[in-house]
């Protein structure tokens, strides 16, 4: 409620300013960009679950170029067994743990990073969390603040010791797509090459084959009807149960999708993931969130560089961004279909309207000089994200839709994932 | 009007002249005074200045060749009391009574009432004057009280021998118009002799020479006192109205050395008949914008609300319009102020040293007075800009007794906002007033009674959908009552209340009606006691209630999803004792020393949290939620502050000052945004909350010269601040019930140094100020999340070093004149977005340090062009046309420097609120 009142007073505040600066001027000013710092972002979560554990090295970049990942740099976790845990570089920025580990109770964790260019940085001292699963993760068909109808997931959970208080959440949320004008066949172009002159131009006794002249169609070597798209959540899913008589959530909801999103159309997996969180680190997250690139204009917040846990060996005035948390983790994942929530109702739009077929001619022909140019038919398969779907054209032997209306690997994966149940 | 000449030249004439032997052949028979003197006119080169009820029916006769004008001039006005002064050779100024001297002693301006005008001057012998000037020493003149005004007089033609033993005193009372006024008492001071006024305002007092304080009584709102040296028969009349114009001349001679005289430091007065000039933007008079020309008081931005004085926040500052404490001084996000101009009759501004008597604040007192209703005859005054109309009338209810003043100002900015070409703000309406109403009333020669309400209102409705609202309402009432001669005490109650309502009718499920309010209670009782010149003590006792109710959210509409919530009401009494004594040690040294105790004590009922000792207030670190019943006293703090202050006469017209004083303040102001936040609260220390203090360090230099012409100040101070409130990064204030866990107190420091000159007169006139000042906070613990910018000082909100302001006068004639002023401020500091970063898969800006970086400059240039209309004293308004053009230059100043994401973009935005000139012209007439 909080969050909608923030927003409503914002608009207000908005609006008020605009009707007075628009008596004036609000003007659009280059950011100086000599301001830049490249600051190292580091987001470490090492958890109860034996894996193996994953920090992430990034640097900040400027407002109008791309996200750099810091690679070539040493990662280790220490604890006050004297067990050190080497972490390499997986892939550019991701650092993984030589060996699968959990992190256990009453122990003080330390993170050590050196970067490639001899910077040192280390962390404050962490402990694991208490260890608290997830009771209950399971979906209702509800409204939200909003009053807009859809789904809700939701998390029950109980710590008896009541030590947990601070959760985060995550969720990796992994849908069915069922291209709508699938055909088993595909259509490939043939790279002929234009233009073609009016000597070198073969004779054909049907359109059709001056279609197998353009292009092939075959069967696609595997169905592409039926995906999977999975998708990280990435904002930030803080609550506590500070304010309760006892450490529960009860009936916490993590997951808001609304009545028309695709996403539900079939079939709809959620694993949702559980962080038990130290004050620090909670303190860390609430206040990350007010910076959101998505927070705009008149952010009611007080801005500022947040610092975290982790600091910089050689120089305390260097800065540096981000977390060493050392958190219990629970997941738990649900199942459900449309059909079963929203029995006999009318499913949710697909990602497009996709009625719309295109005839593009094999062959274009220049009216003066009979050469062919090209072959629009051979173009939209190839350049334009056309595909075959059936031979029911009115001018020729075909009709063709946008690519993801007929393959839906162009939205998700056409294998079925493990964890999968229909 | 030749009355009004004449005392205006005569207070110009400080300089020597010396009387030029004019040889004059002149000849009249059986004529009358002024007949005559307009043959010498004629057959001279010379002026004469003079009144024309001076003569009676005396006749005169004469036959003078190539003789002096001196002897001419003798010879006419030998039977009679006037007397005459020839400037510079040119004009004849005849006086009745007095003589003008050549020379005048310092002791002079310290006797000039301040707004006495009939003068009775008396004839005397040029030689016998140049051997035995009677002047009259300062220690001599009796001030009772500021109001009162004790006119040294010399009645009679002084003999050298007395030629009798009893004399008599005899004279008019009458008012404003001349009109006699009858049973008038008139007695003399401290002795048993008095009489009354008959039908015709006539009086008469048997007297020995000597001297004596005439005293009229119950006659107006002010007494009338009257200094006389008594040589002979002599009349004394008394005319008991002000002239406006008069008042005017002579009350910027009278405060002509206040600047080196006065004991405290960091005093500002603003004349506000002198700020109708100062060409100010959209037309409207602003005595508070006039006040941020001068050194130490400065804003945020134009169009922001507060004033930060001498790098305090904008929360330190107790403003008081009758002694009631008002919240948001500002209409339509602070583009104007909402103290009526034309109702205001004083304004002071405390920067340095604060009175004892006030308390609560660590920056500063604006202590504004609305003028005293005219009890004579009804005035008014009115005033017609392109944003608002202004309406003050005056209206006698007792006749010289009681009077109510009523202003009111309204906006029609509302075609302003319809006027623009904005889709969305087709629909919207902005609108603002404010009326003021002021009873005074003298109950008796020794009580004084008077009463003001006042109310401002703004509210803004943006596409019909949602409104916006805040006012203020204050209301005081005041009773002063003099004990005896030395002694006097006043009672004032007062109460005001600032709120402010937000209605969100707009997208129907989000609904909502936000409010907040809060409320203000004193009751003071102060006593004077004046010893004798050289001492004067004030003592009192104080008791100010706080009420806030910061804030209640509830939904509009059966469809609304808000959650109605209420934050729980907080009360505070914060009571104080307070003593102050302004004492002559010397003729050079003077201190003005006082001392304050203030209680505060947080009340219930309220419910309050503890937090672990020594680890930050958060969630986490809460140990115990305690509830406390009504009026229980939960939290109290309390300590004595000291107001010291000493001035030195390092020569005649040039002193030294240094002050210390140190502040307590119990209230605070949330807010996060350095820019428009119409949605800022207020908080009251509480068991977690500690009040913050203030210390300060004052010495200045004063200097006057060329008789008071140019004023010169060079004042520098440093202040430190405790417990200062500021903000984790992050922090959400509104509506928050756990405000101990968002806000941080630490230090602050500020230093500056101000420099002004004034030209107080002459047809080029002005002032030029100039501040180099920081204004630094500093936020340090082991804690990650209570440490801002490292722990190290970093510049405040509102911090800039350099200040400069200039507002000149010029005036063509008596009725045109041009004015201009410029002003030049360092860019604020912003904290800057200086990079983006992924976390967790989702963008974030980095920020900068806090206050790393700085908006550009301001600088601004506004001119104007006043045009005053007949000065004919009988015509019944005056009439005064401006025009002026608000930034000529154009200058886009940045108000505010503001970032967006657009499409996952950040981009950065400034604002400015008049970036174009803006040309206005105003009218207004006074009756």
């Amino acid at each position: 409620m909080h969050q909608i009142l923030k927003q409503e007073i914002k608009y207000i505040i908005g609006i008020l300013l605009i009707a007075l600066f628009a008596a004036s001027c609000v003007e659009e000013i280059p950011l100086q960009t000599e301001s830049f710092e490249s600051v190292l972002v580091i987001e470490a979560t090492i958890t109860n679950e034996t894996k193996q554990q994953e920090v992430l090295l990034s640097r900040s970049y400027m407002f109008d170029s791309i996200p750099v990942k810091e690679t070539n740099a040493t990662v280790k976790v220490t604890d006050d067994a004297m067990n050190t845990y080497t972490f390499t570089e997986a892939e550019p920025g991701i650092y993984k743990s030589q060996i699968a580990f959990a992190a256990q109770s009453n122990r003080n964790y330390n993170l050590s990073v050196v970067t490639s260019n001899g910077q040192e940085y280390g962390s404050s001292q962490m402990q694991l969390t208490q260890p608290t699963v997830i009771d209950n993760l399971y979906v209702e068909r509800d409204f939200n603040e909003n009053g807009i109808e859809g789904v809700s997931v939701y998390v029950d959970s109980y710590d008896p010791t009541g030590n947990s208080k601070y959760y985060r959440h995550e969720y990796e949320e992994t849908y069915k797509i069922i291209a709508p004008f699938y055909s088993p066949f595909e259509m490939i172009s043939n790279d002929v090459e234009f233009p073609i002159l009016v000597e070198d131009q073969p004779t054909f006794q049907s359109i059709q084959e001056m279609v197998d002249f353009v292009v092939t169609t075959q069967l696609r070597p595997e169905q592409e009807r039926i995906c999977y798209k999975t998708i990280k959540s990435n904002e930030i899913i803080t609550t506590n149960s500070v304010e309760f008589l006892e450490d529960r959530l009860d009936k916490y909801r993590v997951r808001f999708i609304g009545r028309n999103n695709t996403e539900i159309m079939h079939r709809y997996s959620i694993l949702v993931r559980q962080y038990v969180q130290s004050l620090e680190a909670h303190t860390f997250y609430e206040t990350l969130k007010t910076q959101s690139i998505s927070e705009s204009v008149f952010s009611e917040t007080q801005p500022g560089f947040l610092q975290g846990n982790v600091f910089s060996v050689n120089d305390s005035n260097q800065k540096v961004i981000g977390f060493f948390e050392v958190s219990s983790f629970d997941a738990k994942r649900v199942f459900f279909n449309f059909v079963d929530l929203f029995p006999g109702e009318e499913l949710p739009p697909y990602f497009i309207t996709c009625d719309d077929f295109v005839e593009p001619a094999p062959i274009a022909v220049d009216m003066l000089s009979g050469i062919w140019n090209s072959s629009p038919l051979a173009d939209a398969v190839k350049y334009r994200g056309y595909q075959y779907f059936d031979d029911q054209g009115e001018l020729y032997p075909y009709r063709l839709v946008v690519n993801i209306c007929g393959d839906c690997t162009f939205l998700g994966d056409n294998e079925e994932p493990d964890f999968w149940v229909d | 009007m030749k009355y009004f000449l004449c005392i205006a030249l005569f207070f110009s004439c400080f300089q020597l002249f010396s009387q030029n032997q004019n040889q004059v052949t002149v000849a009249f028979s059986d004529v009358s005074i002024p007949e005559a003197i307009n043959k010498i006119e004629s057959a001279s080169s010379l002026k004469f200045y003079y009144l024309n009820e001076w003569f009676g029916n005396e006749r005169v006769s004469g036959n003078y060749t190539n003789q002096s004008i001196e002897s001419i001039l003798n010879d006419v006005f030998k039977n009679t009391v006037i007397n005459f002064f020839i400037y510079k050779g040119k004009s004849v100024i005849l006086t009745k009574n007095n003589v003008i001297y050549d020379t005048l002693s310092n002791a002079f301006f310290d006797v000039i009432p301040e707004n006495e005008r009939d003068r009775e001057i008396e004839v005397q012998d040029e030689d016998k004057v140049v051997s035995n000037p009677v002047f009259y020493k300062a220690e001599e003149v009796v001030t009772v009280k500021e109001t009162d005004t004790i006119t040294p007089v010399k009645i009679g033609k002084e003999e050298k021998t007395p030629t009798q033993e009893k004399y008599n005193l005899t004279g008019f009372i009458r008012n404003d118009k001349g009109e006699p006024l009858s049973n008038i008492s008139v007695s003399v001071q401290g002795k048993d002799i008095g009489t009354t006024t008959d039908n015709n305002g006539f009086y008469s007092l048997e007297l020995n020479t000597g001297t004596y304080t005439i005293v009229t009584s119950s006659l107006s709102t002010k007494r009338a006192r009257k200094r006389v040296v008594l040589y002979n028969d002599g009349v004394l009349n008394f005319n008991l109205e002000e002239s406006f114009e008069t008042l005017d001349e002579v009350l910027i001679e009278a405060e002509v050395d206040k600047n080196v005289r006065e004991t405290i430091t960091g005093l500002t007065k603003i004349d506000v008949e002198e700020i109708k000039n100062i060409p100010l933007v959209l037309g409207e008079r602003d005595i508070l914008k006039v006040a941020t020309t001068l050194p130490g008081i400065a804003v945020a931005g134009e169009g922001s609300n507060g004033y930060n004085v001498r790098g305090g926040k904008t929360d330190q500052n107790l403003i008081l319009l009758d002694d009631a404490a008002i919240y948001n001084p500002s209409h339509l996000f602070g583009i104007f102020s909402a103290i009526n101009p034309f109702t205001t009759g004083e304004v002071n501004i405390y920067k340095g040293n604060l009175p004892s008597e006030y308390g609560g604040r660590l920056s500063s007192v604006f202590d504004i007075s609305s003028k005293d209703a005219n009890t004579k005859e009804f005035a008014g005054e009115v005033s017609v800009g392109p944003v608002t109309g202004n309406v003050t009338l005056e209206l006698p209810v007792v006749k010289d007794k009681a009077g109510i003043m009523v202003g009111g100002r309204a906006a029609y900015a509302g075609w302003i906002l319809r006027s623009l070409d904005e889709e969305q703000l087709k629909n919207s309406e902005a609108s603002f007033y404010d009326v003021i109403l002021k009873y005074n009333h003298k109950l008796s020669e020794k009580d004084d009674f008077r009463t003001s309400a006042y109310y401002s209102s703004d509210r803004f409705s943006i596409t019909s959908d949602s409104i916006y609202g805040y006012s203020n309402r204050l209301f005081s009432v005041g009773w002063e009552h003099e004990i005896n001669a030395k002694h006097d005490y006043q009672v004032t109650l007062s109460n005001s209340e600032y709120k402010f309502d937000i209605e969100y009718d707009g997208d129907f499920t989000n609904d909502f009606d936000l409010n907040y309010k809060n409320t203000e209670t004193e009751l003071k009782l102060k006593f004077n006691y004046k010893h004798d010149d050289e001492k004067r003590f004030n003592y009192g006792i104080s008791a100010k209630l706080y009420g806030i109710e910061p804030g209640e959210v509830n939904p509009l509409g059966p469809e609304s999803v808000i959650e109605a919530k209420k934050v729980e009401k907080e009360k505070g009494l914060e009571t104080a004792l307070f003593v102050s004594s302004d004492i002559e040690l010397s003729e050079k040294f003077a201190i003005d020393a006082g001392l304050r105790y203030s209680f505060y004590s947080f009340l219930g009922s309220a419910t309050q949290r503890t937090y672990t000792a020594g680890l930050p207030k958060s969630d986490a670190t809460l140990e115990e939620t305690l509830t406390f019943g009504n009026n229980e006293f939960i939290k109290t703090y309390g300590g004595l502050e000291a107001r010291l202050s000493a001035r030195y006469f390092l020569a005649e017209d040039f002193s030294v000052k240094g002050s210390y004083n140190n502040t307590f303040q119990y209230i605070h102001t949330l807010s996060t945004n350095t820019t428009v936040s119409p949605t800022d609260t207020w908080k009251l220390s509480d068991m977690n909350i500690k009040p913050q203090k203030a210390q300060q360090f004052a010495l200045g230099f004063y200097k006057n010269f060329q008789d008071n012409m140019y004023e010169f100040s060079l004042e520098g101070y440093y202040k430190t601040y405790n417990d200062i409130l500021d903000y984790k990064v992050g922090a959400q204030l509104l509506l928050n019930e756990r405000l101990e866990t968002e806000v941080l107190q630490g230090e602050g420091r500020a230093y500056g140094i101000e420099f002004l000159i004034k030209k107080n007169k002459g047809v080029f006139n002005g002032w030029l100020g100039y501040t180099y000042s920081k204004s630094e906070v500093k936020l340090d613990s082991q804690f990650a999340e209570e440490r801002v910018n490292g722990g190290d000082y970093f510049p405040a909100n509102y911090d800039k070093p350099h200040d400069f302001s200039v507002v000149a006068n010029y005036k063509l004639t008596r009725r045109f004149s041009f004015s201009g002023n410029f002003a030049y401020q360092t860019g604020r500091p912003v904290t800057y977005p200086v990079g983006t970063y992924v976390f967790n898969g989702a963008e974030y800006v980095l920020y900068s340090d806090r206050n790393k970086f700085r908006i550009p400059d301001y600088y601004r240039l506004d001119i104007g062009f006043n045009y005053e209309g007949n000065h004919k004293i009988k015509k019944f308004a005056h009439s005064f046309w401006n025009i002026s053009i608000y930034n000529v230059l154009g200058r886009n100043n940045p108000y505010s420097v503001y970032f967006v994401t657009e499409d996952g973009q950040v981009k950065a935005y400034q604002s400015s609120i008049f970036s174009i000139p803006i040309p206005t012209i105003t009218y207004n007439f006074k009756f």
